[in-house]
């Protein structure tokens, strides 16, 4: 390990460093790759109504937005790395709150839906890698 | 934890597949080989969420129309439309009832799934679904009183139902018809039928999870269909335990425990009725998702299975070559047939599951 220091071999050290870097990317590539996500931060979250458009929001941007018809719905984007981008419905007054116990959604084309509130959240726009989501 | 080895391998092949995959688009910035969005049409339809995407060109009215079609079949054969041909022949008072070619064909489908199950999948099962309420318009959900269900059972039993061409007769006429289990497939396949009719060469049908993929998808790449995790949610839980792999005009369906249910003073009831007990099947599986040809094979096979339990599932999916993959309740996963299954193999916090 000593020879890595020797003034003869500035390149090893270099090659080391490249190597690392790569292996990082690499690491975090294949974290997505295999969690079959896409967390690109031009996808959007797309809230409708009643099949009416309600409102389009970057993912990359934490927020919530409260949604109200017949019921209301707190839907609550929490922005972040990968690890911490997800989208969830954190509170509703509809009777069953089927909406609020649905798990958060992360990847492209997933969404929750509020039958009583005829609301649906979507995370739409990106890349999409997978087609549909059965359940 | 124990198979880390493994999952480093795929990874180390993710890496390199990443890499490549990068070098590649640093390359080709821009191809300028534009795609028309693809249309989409969602409704609120079969007490659930609905939707027809098609992504081949200048087929602008064929989603709507899908759905339109869709909404025609809800009202043929939901029991809760009161003159739907169902309620007809649920109120006939074990008169002889005349229904269409699409109603008989659907009977003839859930007769078959309750001869193959030995009476485990039953569309007999009406007077007593009708006393559970599943519904997110409902505050409160509470289990029935199990004497109304104990009154109800006599009455659930597919051989009370005589089919003869377009003739129909409950021999009971205490006997309630609910397709709730089968119907939806039944829609979907004919959905897809309309949009082939119609020269649509892409496109997916999602009645509520359901999937139909129609034809190939755009590039030539197989579809790739998510598995949403049916285990309970919890901190770090993946959104899906895979994806499958399909091409062509499929099915892929699902049946579990966790979609529409309700907890009453600590327990859970779910919503797929066990015929025998009349309450939510005692099962090991949590979900299983089958692929098919067709739909309403796919959604009486899965249905049938939740309710016989891993063991006997994985025995009927064997013998009758069918890809599929069960998700128990302990978070084994089990797949049958020559299913193209790929499992999810990192959790969100970067750990490696345990998961096959």
């Amino acid at each position: 390990m000593t020879e890595i220091n020797k003034p003869g071999n500035p390149i090893r050290r270099a090659d080391i460093i490249l190597i690392a870097a790569l292996l990082i990317l690499a690491t975090i590539g294949a974290a997505l790759v295999s969690r079959g996500g896409v967390y690109a931060d031009d996808a959007d979250v797309r809230i409708t109504v009643d099949g009416a458009l309600y409102g389009v929001y970057p993912i990359g941007e934490a927020r919530e937005i409260v949604v109200q018809g017949n019921y209301e719905n707190r839907i609550v984007i929490e922005a972040g790395d990968a690890d911490v981008m997800q989208v969830r419905v954190a509170g509703a007054t509809c009777p069953g709150k089927d909406c609020v116990h649905h798990a958060p959604i992360r990847l492209g084309g997933q969404s929750i839906v509020c039958l009583p509130n005829r609301l649906s959240v979507e995370i739409t726009g990106g890349e999409r890698d997978i087609d549909a989501f059965t359940y | 934890m124990g198979n880390r080895g493994i999952k480093l391998k795929t990874r180390g092949i993710a890496s390199v597949v990443l890499l490549a995959a990068s070098l590649a688009v640093l390359t080709s910035c821009g191809d300028g080989d534009a795609r028309d969005e693809p249309i989409r049409k969602t409704e609120f339809l079969l007490d659930t969420v609905c939707s027809v995407t098609v992504f081949s060109r200048d087929d602008e009215d064929c989603a709507a129309e899908a759905l339109a079609l869709c909404a025609d079949y809800e009202r043929r054969l939901s029991r809760t439309v009161a003159d739907s041909e169902v309620s007809k022949i649920n109120g006939a008072g074990g008169a002889e009832t005349t229904v269409s070619d699409e109603t008989a064909a659907l009977l003839e489908r859930a007769l078959y799934y309750g001869a193959v199950s030995e009476g485990k999948f039953d569309v007999t099962i009406g007077g007593v679904s009708a006393l559970w309420d599943f519904s997110s318009d409902t505050e409160d959900r509470a289990a029935p009183n199990p004497s109304d269900i104990e009154a109800a059972l006599p009455s659930v039993g597919f051989e009370n139902i005589e089919l003869s061409g377009n003739r129909v007769r409950l021999k009971d006429p205490a006997t309630r018809l609910d397709l709730g289990g089968i119907a939806k497939g039944f829609i979907a396949d004919k959905m897809a039928e309309y949009l082939t009719e119609q020269g649509v060469e892409s496109a997916l049908i999602d009645l509520g999870g359901n999937i139909v993929t129609v034809g190939e998808k755009q590039g030539g790449a197989p579809w790739k269909v998510g598995i949403r995790n049916p285990l309970p949610a919890s901190e770090g839980a993946e959104a899906i335990i895979g994806s499958v792999e399909v091409t062509g005009t499929v099915s892929v369906g699902t049946s579990g425990t966790y979609e529409r249910f309700f907890v009453q003073d600590g327990t859970r009831y779910h919503h797929i009725l066990d015929p025998a007990t009349g309450f939510p099947a005692r099962t090991d599986l949590a979900g299983i998702t089958a692929v098919t040809e067709k739909s309403v094979d796919g959604e009486g096979i899965t249905t049938m299975c939740v309710i016989l339990g891993s063991d006997r599932a994985r025995v009927y999916l064997e013998q009758n070559d069918i890809p599929a993959v069960l998700v128990k309740t302990d978070g084994t996963v089990i797949t049958t047939g020559d299913v193209n299954y790929e499992p999810v193999s990192v959790s969100k916090d970067g750990d490696h599951d345990g998961n096959q």
